[in-house]
């Protein structure tokens, strides 16, 4: 029965616990094709805001929008391009403010939603090396028809915003279309002005991105001189399809002459996965846990029908929170062998252990009651708490079996050995079960940066431990006491009938 | 001359040892870790999981006069502390080399 909260959802199942490390990352895009300058206006208004929503709590905000070239290192590492905005903020440590980071983030994401120029914008955790957050789902869309996928993981998207609760910061793993100019050469006329399709490209890409002619040494720094066309000469099409291009035989002539320009849209990148094309929609839980996410939307991706070309699969965090919770309950199942099998052959019955291992049910009762008081979803950490669990609780058993057993041995009553026992072993059991529970306290209340890994763990031992103790000193006797009233009887038959001779009647 | 066996827990070594030493008894033969039990009660010490606790026992020949007051001494050992056990025994010397 105390299964229920997990079935029907109360108590959420999480890959690892979000952390309020005092950072946010927002991202921002404006409409494709909005000039840097507008671009900054907005992003300084969002700064403003930033300000005004979070005050004190924000120590530095650092913004990054546009693109130096594509050739800048850091093109490499950001997708930063003229449209889009990209921040950091640093919060104060999570001790020093009456808000979480999550409702900050909350907050930041409602201010954002009345810009109108905003086309998509996330708000998330930020910092550390790869950063990110570690508790997001993803649905992997495949399907080779990047019209149709597109379209298709938009649609998803939009029905994901406006239906499932506590969907955030939902995004795109594709780019939209970029504009590009494409210059195709006619072959024949190159052929006839002694030109080949390399040299111009380098002639065309030297007049508008600049070419690196020599150094500039200047106190022992070296800067590159570029010789580039002014900028007037070279921002239209038909600017570039006026630009020259000498001949070896000395003559000049114009670009369209030799080349078509046309205006072309193509995908930023193609991203593949087992050779199929595929793009990701990434879809961040908000008070709500990964799981009940997911469920829900699986639950819109089956209202929606998938075509037939497409193929859609949950994945990200929610995937390798599923493995684990299967890793998770085949180690507490060979861990629940383990036991059994050592307590089996120490206590040589069969019975006893198993007496022994019907106590960790109510371990798994404690854990539920707490994780509903407290609210807390079960996590990967919180598993391992339960795995835990198990050694520990089969230990408060043990000591109080064994000295049933003791007791028996020493030819005293069941019952009386029953209640002897649990006199004398009450305080051991108390004892024990009460210095784990003290030692977890700490990290169960913890409230420092980075502990919201920890506290489901040490809640997990708390309630599994307590619970089960109580319960162990109720259930363990009474069960021992049913199961072996009768033995006792049928021993002494044995041991009788294995020591025959001494019914043997001598008078005969 | 007689002989006394006296078993007893092997708690008591020590104040058995002293005993001896006190009642000017120099030889004797000792066996350490003997298991037993008592006819009328108390715990057997057989030294298993159930019975952990083992006996030493102490063979001991001296002169007839001298048994009163070894018997008295173990008596008064005995009465310290009844249930962790000690009993002695005599028998008569018939030879001696």
């Amino acid at each position: 029965m105390s299964l229920i909260p997990i079935i029907t959802g109360t108590i959420g199942m999480d890959f690892m616990k979000e952390q309020d490390n005092g950072r946010i990352s927002v991202t921002a895009e404006l409409q494709r094709g909005t000039r840097i300058e507008e671009t900054l206006k907005t992003a300084r208004r969002m700064e403003d805001d930033i300000y005004r929503i979070l005050g004190d709590d924000v120590i530095v905000v650092s913004t990054s929008a546009g693109s130096n070239d594509d050739a800048g290192m850091s093109a490499l590492f950001n997708s930063t391009t003229n449209n889009k905005i990209s921040m950091t903020i640093r919060c104060t440590k999570k001790y020093d403010r009456k808000k979480t980071i999550f409702e900050m983030q909350e907050q930041l994401r409602q201010c954002f939603a009345e810009y109108p120029e905003l086309v998509n914008y996330q708000v998330n955790q930020g910092g550390g090396m790869g950063g990110g957050s570690n508790n997001t789902l993803s649905v992997e869309i495949y399907g080779y028809d990047f019209d149709q996928t597109t379209a298709f993981t938009n649609q998803l998207r939009q029905r994901v915003m406006d239906n499932v609760p506590g969907a955030r910061d939902t995004k795109v793993s594709r780019d939209e279309d970029r504009a590009e100019l494409k210059i195709t050469f006619d072959k024949q006329k190159l052929a006839l002005h002694g030109l080949n399709g390399s040299t111009v490209a380098m002639y065309v890409r030297n007049r508008v991105n600049g070419m690196a002619a020599g150094f500039l040494k200047e106190d022992g720094e070296e800067y590159n001189i570029v010789v580039r066309l002014q900028e007037k000469y070279r921002s239209s099409i038909t600017d570039i399809e006026q630009l020259s291009i000498p001949t070896p035989t000395g003559k000049i002539i114009k670009l369209e002459e030799l080349a078509k320009i046309e205006e072309y849209w193509c995908p930023p990148t193609i991203e593949r996965k087992n050779r199929q094309r595929y793009l990701t929609l990434t879809v961040m839980p908000y008070k709500t846990s990964l799981r009940q996410l997911a469920q829900n939307v699986q639950k819109e991706i089956d209202q929606m029908g998938v075509p037939a070309d497409i193929h859609v699969a949950l994945a990200g965090n929610y995937k390798d929170q599923q493995d684990s919770s299967r890793d998770m309950g085949l180690l507490a199942a060979l861990i629940i062998m383990l036991v059994y099998i050592v307590m089996a052959s120490q206590f040589e019955s069969f019975g006893k252990p198993a007496i022994i291992i019907s106590s960790i049910p109510f371990a798994l009762t404690g854990v539920i009651f707490i994780l509903l008081i407290t609210g807390q979803n079960l996590d990967m950490i919180g598993m391992l708490g339960l795995v835990l669990l198990i050694g520990i609780v089969v230990k408060n058993g043990i000591v109080l079996v064994d000295y049933i057993n003791l007791l028996r041995e020493r030819d005293i009553p069941l019952y009386e050995a029953i209640a002897l026992s649990g006199q004398s072993r009450l305080r051991p059991v108390l004892m024990t079960a009460f210095t784990t529970i003290l030692g977890m306290i700490p990290m169960a209340t913890s409230r420092s940066e980075g502990s919201e890994m920890w506290t489901t763990m040490g809640l997990v031992v708390i309630g599994g431990l307590t619970v089960s103790t109580f319960v162990t000193l109720l259930v363990v006797p009474v069960l021992y006491g049913a199961i072996n009233r009768r033995g006792d009887h049928e021993r002494q038959e044995k041991i009788r009938k294995k020591f025959v001779f001494m019914n043997i009647n001598l008078d005969e | 001359m007689k002989s006394v066996l006296i078993v007893y827990n092997q708690a008591n070594n020590e104040r058995v040892e002293y005993m001896l030493d006190v009642l000017s008894i120099r030889g004797f033969t000792f066996w350490e870790n003997v298991q037993g039990r008592g006819n009328v009660n108390g715990d057997p010490h057989r030294g298993t999981h159930t019975w952990p606790e083992m006996n030493n026992a102490i063979l001991t020949v001296i002169d007839d006069d001298k048994v009163e007051d070894l018997l008295i001494a173990v008596r008064k050992l005995d009465k310290r502390n009844e249930e962790v056990g000690i009993r002695a025994f005599v028998w008569n010397i018939e030879q001696m080399v």
